[in-house]
């Protein structure tokens, strides 16, 4: 088997598994037989959402450790990037339909409503703003020969920070102890493949 | 050629989008009354339930009090029944805050008269069960922390 191949399989297995994990956490939280409502279902989509856009970090080092171009895992990328985009959109979507018709309104009355205490609101915030950064991240093809653009990508960096602790505090799910473990793996797993990403493409720029 | 592929992804989008839409429709239909009208049949069921008991426990109408207490592992009892009139009280002895609420998470529109403010480290409050039926409660701030009230006549 090809590296190439190894990658593909080990990027779309990491999907698998962290959306797994992800349902069976949800899922858990869920048997208690309370109903079925668009404010249980739309958590879900937020953490799938991370653990699909952690899994990009942990290829992207697997890619550079096995010495391989990123364009021999662009289904992947692509694929698995739709479906993140869709699931960000989704997420705080939902929540906001449904919380306008319940009669809160929009944001942010309605998230300042809702989510009254402090550290909920400024989760909510720190949401809304990685929200905004991930979707910057979509104008990457018309921009990123800008000399700026750069510092996008250093913001979805900061992004996934403010979502570990939106999740942290708002998300039920992250209660569940076994979740809060994996979810702390996840958190140090990805300092630890930034780094390495960065050393890597840093000692490839010096080679020239 | 490029042309074509970003017309492939914003469909795909759009399909996925649509798609995930659809299931959670699906899945959850048309909520936005469910909350009413649920809580209106859990007091009828439980009424007519109750209503056969009327005469044995009729002489009971006086009003009662109970105490839940929520600490770090949730609350205590997680399952309280009470009489109508009864005045709960919530002590927090956990070290975080806790804001004692209605189910459903996180609108608690179920059975408003139970919310309450949110109780520092050490404070408590009460409320009065009023609604006959079974209502759950959670902490707003950590939903994980649940529990159930029921309230008979």
């Amino acid at each position: 088997m090809n590296k190439a191949k190894q990658l593909q399989i080990i990027s779309w297995g990491l999907v698998v598994v962290v959306v797994a994990m992800a349902v069976a956490v949800w899922w858990s939280e869920r048997m208690n037989g309370g109903k079925l409502t668009v404010y249980s279902f739309f958590p879900l989509l937020g953490i799938a959402a991370f653990s699909i856009m952690w899994t990009h970090y942990i290829s992207g080092s697997v890619r550079r450790k096995l010495g391989i171009e990123a364009k021999e895992n662009k289904m992947y990328l692509t694929y698995s990037s739709l479906v993140v985009l869709a699931l960000i959109l989704l997420h705080p979507g939902l929540l906001i339909y449904q919380l306008n018709r319940d009669g809160f309104g929009l944001p942010p009355k309605s998230y300042l409503t809702v989510y009254a205490e402090p550290a909920m609101k400024l989760a909510i915030g720190f949401g809304t703003i990685s929200l905004l950064i991930f979707l910057a991240f979509e104008f990457k093809k018309k921009f990123e020969k800008k000399s700026w653009w750069k510092f996008v990508e250093y913001a979805q960096l900061v992004a996934m920070g403010l979502i570990f602790y939106h999740g942290l505090t708002l998300g039920r799910e992250l209660s569940v102890p076994w979740y809060r473990a994996v979810w702390f793996f996840y958190g140090i797993s990805f300092v630890a493949a930034v780094i390495y990403n960065y050393w890597y493409d840093s000692s490839i720029k010096k080679r020239g | 050629m490029e042309r074509s592929r970003t017309s492939k992804l914003v469909m795909g989008i759009l399909l996925l989008v649509v798609g995930l839409g659809l299931l959670v429709w699906a899945l959850t239909g048309r909520k936005a009354e469910a909350p009413a009208s649920q809580s209106s049949e859990t007091s009828q069921s439980t009424n007519s339930e109750d209503s056969a008991k009327t005469s044995e426990s009729s002489a009971e109408t006086e009003s009662t009090a109970a105490t839940i207490v929520f600490t770090n592992d949730g609350f205590t009892p997680n399952k309280l029944t009470v009489k109508t009139g009864t005045v709960v009280t919530v002590k927090n002895e956990s070290s975080n805050r806790v804001q004692f609420s209605s189910d459903d998470h996180p609108t608690h529109r179920e059975d408003p008269e139970i919310n309450m403010k949110t109780l520092a480290p050490g404070e408590s409050g009460t409320f009065t069960a009023k609604t006959v039926g079974t209502h759950g409660f959670h902490d707003h701030i950590d939903d994980s922390k649940t529990g159930t009230l029921v309230v008979t006549e």
